[in-house]
């Protein structure tokens, strides 16, 4: 029970810079972005919960969206990073793998 | 994208009906963008099914993984009616935002608790200083030989010798500066948790 309340958290703390990193590269719909979340890392959501976040991150200005007709025949709509939310994630994954370096070799220390 | 059949038409815009439902106090515009966000989705994963399912069953299938309307929709509004009313200072939806706030998740509970005793505070403030003027006798700063016994409105008998009340008119501009003073300062705790609460990357914003 424990274990499944921590997974549970560091997932929801990792969500954001997840969603964050897959826009890096290219923009990308709600959908697409929870395929890749479920197939890469485990880290499972509600489908619905995405959409609000989506949202969020907008309200924000961290991502900005629009429409795009797709050949399947209904609308996308599609997400990219704005400016600040570009210069937000390359932080954040400066902070993640400096920290997530630190644990590693503390856990290494540990054996 | 094929048809859906007019059972899963009735099942889909009974969904997005509810959605539309629960999204009311939204400006339409945005209403609808989600709407037809949600709607977008609900429609690829059906047509990404293979040809041998019944698409009722698909259809069934991604309303379930999406959600119930409320669950989600919820959040939304929510997120709407707090960072808009704090942006544009409109006390009604900030109102609004903090009700629904504290009936969805503990922690908003106990922050809306603390912020409307707050601004019932703030409002008592200025009460008082209202009040001075219509009931001059009652209202004051009063000491009761020489240790505070009350600021504010004294139900009882005041003539009490041992009864001083120290402000006199003052009491008036004093008590509305602090009444104000505690209004700004919940606001800008409040405009601080909002932001921290509903916007997750301040925290590696500011180190």
């Amino acid at each position: 029970m424990e274990l499944s309340k921590w997974i549970a958290q560091t997932r929801k703390g990792t969500l954001e810079l997840g969603i964050l990193v897959l826009l890096r590269t290219k923009k990308r719909y709600g959908l697409e972005i929870l395929e890749i979340l479920e197939r890469n890392s485990g880290m499972v959501i509600t489908e619905g919960t995405l959409y609000p976040l989506m949202n969020r991150l907008k309200r924000e200005g961290r991502v900005i969206s629009e429409w795009v007709e797709s050949v399947s025949g209904h609308p996308r709509k599609y997400y990219s990073l704005s400016k600040e939310g570009r210069r937000l994630v390359e932080q954040m994954i400066e902070y993640w793998s400096t920290f997530s370096n630190t644990l590693s070799r503390l856990i290494d220390e540990g054996r | 994208m094929e048809e859906l059949s007019p059972e899963s038409k009735k099942l889909l815009e009974e969904y997005l009906q509810k959605l539309r439902g629960v999204l009311k106090s939204l400006p339409e515009e945005e209403r609808d963008e989600i709407v037809l966000e949600i709607k977008g989705h609900i429609q690829e994963r059906v047509a990404q099914s293979s040809q041998a399912e019944a698409d009722t069953e698909v259809l069934k299938n991604a309303l379930f993984r999406l959600g119930k309307p409320e669950e989600y929709g919820f959040e939304f509004v929510t997120d709407y009616l707090l960072s808009k009313g704090i942006e544009r200072k409109k006390a009604m939806m900030i109102f609004k935002g903090l009700l629904r706030w504290g009936c969805n998740t503990l922690v908003g509970f106990f922050y809306s608790l603390f912020f409307f005793a707050s601004y019932l505070i703030s409002a008592s403030f200025v009460i008082v200083g209202i009040m001075k003027p219509i009931f001059p006798e009652k209202v004051g700063f009063f000491l009761r030989n020489g240790r505070f016994e009350n600021f504010g409105l004294i139900m009882g008998v005041t003539d009490n010798p041992n009864m001083q009340e120290v402000l006199g008119y003052w009491i008036i501009p004093i008590a509305l500066v602090i009444g104000i003073a505690w209004f700004f300062v919940t606001t800008w705790l409040l405009r601080k948790v909002i932001r921290s609460r509903f916007g997750f990357w301040k925290k590696y914003h500011e180190k």
